[in-house]
């Protein structure tokens, strides 16, 4: 019975008796009296005598009805299974799970609900209409669930189950249903009894119809009715008819690689979809922008939206230009339709004054004329002004405890060697700082490394633990110098790549070595070079930009990819020691800002993820242990999570729900630095076409019972109120039954 | 004895009452006969002091009611005829059956109240009392299933006392027999005259009737005074009650207010039927609550007879 106490209700069913004992005793007790009059009574009572027992019929049915009344309001009757009962009711105790997808596309509304509350509600009433003694677990297809709902036991308290399930709203991680079932099948594995599995879907064509998840799902099923367990698919999908889904807001493709510098434009491309099944009206796309503690404000202008026909995609590309460094998140934005949550994606940038470049140059405290760095400097801030690159200049010394996190690209000059060793090769330098072991993990995560080579050198040192037998971070072993530098009558030159393979990866170096009739390279000469022995075995994952036109063509420009990041090798020197390549500056010192350009990889990979990637930063060793708040803020740029912290080196926190993070770090009450993060929904979630009956029977087989719960096609009849508080009807119809009972009894004469 | 006697006319007779009655003469609103002279006319003409008219002596007539002066005038003989003051000869038929006893004793105790056999009583007792002052003579029969008491008429002043006495040794226990009740008494009383029949008439109306035309068929002159209880007559009554019918008319369980409305529309009925029928058999009715004064009911009573005796009169 749907009752939250059905003990109160039995009990009202048992005292509906109380009103006949009453009536009972009462014709018991009487007062007597003589009386003259009585052939008048006795006249009165033949003529009445009908009427007076129909009364009292009436009148005794009436405070029956009130008792009972009174059991059901008490005993909270909450619902009607009778109204909604889904499939598969029986009289025996069973265990049953439900399987209910808590995914973001069930949040589509119908009427003046969504899926999910319909779901919810039909849950709640089957778990009322289950025999007593039924033990129920309900499995969220999205969450991983460990608390009490997913665990088998008995419900008392159904609404209660509602409640929590509607508290913990929608996830915005894909349904991964297999999973969920695996799960259902785990529980009801080991129960007794009938077993039973409801799965509550809106059963979208993306989840039961490509092969990868119906044969994912094909062998859950079978598993499960295998063992004898029941399965039963509730189909609440339903076609939209208007769904504009916001598939991808991105840098072009072109851009990506390249890092957001304050004052220079942004191409921000938007992707929209038209997910519904008839023709899109015109719609306007907004891309605001916001930083933290600040609101959202226009990016771009809007981009208008023409007709856009069912399935097919849109794409508007808005400029937009920072005009400060710091964390943007931009939101592009269509208007509200029937599923909300795909009607905002976010992207967070990463928003830089200038390009952050660190020199090493073991000269570094030479006169300027001196040290090797001196030009290849020059280049990267002419002037020394800022022309998007800030570049430090330290010692390999220095290297060592320098936090590399803080710079986006590292050039060694002429280094002879670094401080430490690796992990996997110790012994040099044991017990001191690494900075190979940091250089390398630097690269490793993504950051630039260009290497000059000159007189310094070692060539040892080199092989021993930068090429490391192919493993470290040089792409060849290298040979002790060819050539003289101060020769000027010998020389050899440059013969930069041209070949498919290079083109795209060496565009920065031809750019500035062939002009489209002259060729530069005829007027770089090289003295002396660092000669490459190219191991003839084995994979060979660098690319050779450019070579030395010696004898054995030897490489001297070599592009070397390592973990995530990139390594540019320029066998001969920076300065004017061994070639005369750094006195050409409208042709060296372009070559070096777009090489730095290029070897520079925005280090936020991290940033713009699918929700469920958890949202991870190396902290700057500046700002470890500074008082940190993470901060999550929807689409609408309302705050939903804030939570300080203090983080030693790696802040790693789950985004299992679609938004904008911002990290924010303070010392001292001032605003040290922040960091944002976006997390958004699969674009496939925003896909709501129904799979339909046939497509869950050819995943699930004959035995799968099928209801779609959408049958009437009406959205009011789909969607029920999920908590029906019949018993307030039930105790107002009382109160109406007890009024009339009240002016009956004073008519029939029974109350004074 | 004395002090017995003086108590059953306090009983009976109040002054108060008395004094209030007594400015009402019961007038016969029929000439009825009698031999003593009170305030009724005599249908006799016959030799009085109160001159009525005169006739043509025819032989036979004593000569000494001859009209001399009329003779001197006229030269024939005339007879001064007088109209003769007569007494009233009325005769109480008051109902001593069980039915008169309610309300119970306990509750005429308790309350003050009257059963309706000594309101009854006390009405009877008045009007005789009324009645000797006026020199007429009065009767008393007391009755239930049988004729408990019988006094025939007497103008005594003294005849109040065993007027009263015989009410008051009488006490209400058995069922009525009203008709034959009425054609005995009826029997026992040839001489016109006023009856008086007071009760509460729970009997058949038929038979009721029906004696009381016997009454009428010796041309008395019938008054019938329907004696009700007050609480027979507005059921007043709450919560389940037993009721208990006096003179073995059985017991009833209800919820009073149920019935109520039934049981009001069948006394009304039955009082309206008695009243009906009396008039059709030109038996003056009038029905008292024992919740009405005393006073107030004999003589609303007593001027309602007035205004018919002189509506009578006038018609003469």
């Amino acid at each position: 019975m749907p009752f939250m106490h059905p003990a109160i209700f039995w009990a009202g069913v048992g005292a509906m008796g109380v009103p006949v004992v009453i009536h009972i005793l009462n014709r018991t007790r009487y007062r007597m009296r003589d009386w003259a009059a009585m052939r008048f009574l006795l006249e009165a009572m033949k003529k009445n005598r009908r009427r007076l027992r129909l009364e009292e019929l009436i009148l005794l049915a009436l405070r029956m009805l009130i008792v009972l009344a009174l059991g059901v309001a008490l005993g909270r009757l909450t619902g009607c299974a009778a109204m909604t009962s889904l499939p598969l009711g029986g009289t025996e105790p069973a265990a049953v799970v439900f399987v209910i997808d808590d995914s973001f596309s069930m949040g589509q509304q119908v009427a003046d609900g969504s899926l999910y509350d319909a779901a919810v509600g039909e849950l709640a009433e089957q778990i009322r209409a289950l025999p007593e003694g039924s033990r129920v677990a309900v499995v969220r297809a999205s969450t991983q669930d460990t608390g009490r709902l997913a665990r088998l036991r008995t419900v008392e308290d159904p609404a209660s189950v509602a409640e929590q399930l509607r508290a913990g709203g929608l996830s915005d991680m894909p349904a991964d249903l297999a999973d969920a079932l695996d799960r259902a099948h785990t529980l009801l594995e080991d129960a007794s009894g009938r077993r039973r599995c409801y799965v509550l879907s809106d059963c979208r064509h993306g989840d039961w119809v490509p092969e990868d998840r119906a044969a994912k799902l094909r062998s859950r099923l079978e598993a499960i009715q295998g063992d004898g367990i029941d399965v039963v698919v509730a189909d609440y999908g339903r076609a939209a008819t208007a769904n504009l889904t916001v598939e991808a807001v991105s840098r072009r493709q072109a851009d990506r690689d390249k890092l957001v510098l304050a004052g220079e434009p942004v191409n921000v491309r938007v992707q929209v979809r038209n997910n519904s099944e008839v023709v899109a009206g015109a719609a306007t796309i907004r891309l605001t922008a916001r930083r933290p503690d600040e609101p959202w404000r226009q990016a771009a202008p809007a981009a208008e939206l023409d007709t856009l026909e069912p399935g097919a995609p849109a794409v508007r590309v808005f400029k937009v230009t920072p005009a400060r460094p710091g964390p943007l998140v931009l939101r592009a934005e269509v208007p509200r339709d029937e599923l909300a949550g795909d009607n905002a994606a976010l992207l967070a940038l990463d928003v830089r004054e200038a390009i952050r470049v660190l020199v090493v140059d073991d000269r570094k405290g030479a006169a300027p004329r001196e040290r090797p760095s001196r030009l290849l400097v020059e280049a990267l801030r002419p002037g020394d002004m800022n022309f998007g690159v800030q570049a430090d200049l330290v010692t390999s010394t220095e290297l060592a405890v320098q936090d590399l996190s803080e710079y986006d690209a590292v050039v060694l000059v002429d280094v002879a060697r670094l401080v430490g060793g690796t992990a996997s090769r110790p012994g040099v330098n044991e017990g001191s700082p690494s900075s190979l072991a940091a250089l390398e993990a630097f690269v490793r995560g993504g950051g630039g490394l260009a290497l000059f080579t000159g007189d310094r050198v070692d060539t040892r040192y080199y092989n021993e633990h930068l090429y490391a037998g192919g493993a470290g971070l040089l792409p060849y072993p290298i040979a002790p110098r060819a050539g003289d530098g101060d020769d000027e009558a010998s020389y050899v030159r440059l013969d930069v790549r041209d070949t498919q393979r290079t083109r795209a990866a060496g565009d920065w170096l031809r750019r500035w070595t062939k002009g489209a009739e002259f060729d530069l390279t005829t007027l770089i000469r090289v003295r002396a070079f660092t000669p490459v022995k190219v191991p003839e075995a084995g994979e060979q994952r660098s690319v050779v930009l450019a070579r030395f036109t010696d004898a054995d063509a030897s490489p001297a420009v070599v592009l070397h990819p390592f973990g995530e990041g990139r390594v540019v090798s320029v066998f001969t020197s920076a300065d004017l020691s061994w070639t005369d390549w750094a006195r050409y500056g409208f042709s060296y010192a372009p070559m070096i800002q777009d090489m730095v350009r290029f070897l520079v990889r925005p280090q936020d990979d991290g940033r713009n993820e699918r929700v469920g990637e958890p949202v991870v930063y190396d902290v700057p060793r500046r700002l470890r242990r500074a008082q940190a708040v993470l901060e999550r803020f929807g689409p609408d740029g309302s705050v939903t999570l804030a939570r300080w912290l203090r983080i030693d080196k790696r802040l790693e926190h789950a985004a299992d729900r679609a938004g904008g993070y911002a990290l924010g770090f303070a010392a001292g009450g001032l605003d040290m630095a922040s960091v944002a993060f976006a997390r958004n929904v699969a674009p496939s979630e925003g896909d709501l076409t129904p799979a339909g009956g046939e497509a869950v029977r050819d995943a699930g087989g004959d035995d799968v019972i099928y209801t779609a719960r959408d049958a009437t096609g009406s959205p009011e009849a789909l969607v029920r109120a999920p908590d029906k508080p019949y018993w307030k009807w039930v105790l107002a119809a009382m109160l109406g039954l007890l009024a009339v009972e009240t002016v009956l009894a004073r008519r029939f004469g029974h109350y004074g | 004895m004395a002090q017995v006697a003086s108590e059953q006319l306090q009983k009976y007779l109040d002054p108060k009452v008395l004094a209030k009655v007594t400015r009402l003469d019961l007038q016969a609103r029929l000439v009825v006969e009698g031999f003593i002279s009170g305030l009724h006319r005599s249908p006799f003409h016959g030799y009085s002091v109160e001159f009525a008219s005169h006739r043509e002596y025819v032989p036979g007539d004593d000569i000494k009611h001859i009209d001399w002066k009329v003779q001197a005038k006229t030269d024939r003989f005339y007879i001064k005829q007088y109209e003769e003051e007569t007494n009233l000869k009325a005769t109480f038929l008051l109902d001593a059956s069980e039915s008169m006893r309610y309300p119970p004793a306990d509750e005429t105790a308790r309350n003050g109240r009257m059963s309706k056999y000594d309101y009854a009583g006390a009405v009877a007792a008045s009007l005789a009392f009324l009645l000797l002052q006026q020199q007429d003579a009065v009767g008393l029969a007391v009755f239930d299933d049988r004729l408990r008491t019988h006094l025939a008429p007497s103008a005594s002043q003294g005849a109040i006392k065993s007027f009263v006495r015989a009410i008051d040794v009488n006490e209400p226990k058995a069922k009525t027999s009203l008709e034959a009740i009425c054609h005995a008494v009826a029997e026992k009383i040839p001489r016109r005259g006023l009856v008086c029949l007071i009760s509460d008439l729970f009997a058949d109306l038929d038979s009721v009737v029906r004696g009381l035309q016997h009454f009428r068929h010796y041309e008395h002159e019938v008054m019938v005074l329907h004696v009700m209880d007050a609480d027979e007559l507005t059921f007043p009554f709450e919560g389940n009650t037993m009721f208990r019918g006096l003179e073995d008319t059985g017991k009833l369980t209800i919820r009073p207010r149920a019935l109520r409305q039934g049981y009001l529309d069948a006394v009304d009925r039955f009082c309206r039927q008695a009243k009906r029928r009396c008039t059709a058999g030109r038996i003056d009715y009038k029905l008292v609550s024992t919740a009405d004064y005393l006073d107030a009911a004999l003589c609303a009573f007593l001027a309602a007879r007035a205004a018919a005796a002189r509506k009578a009169s006038a018609k003469r």
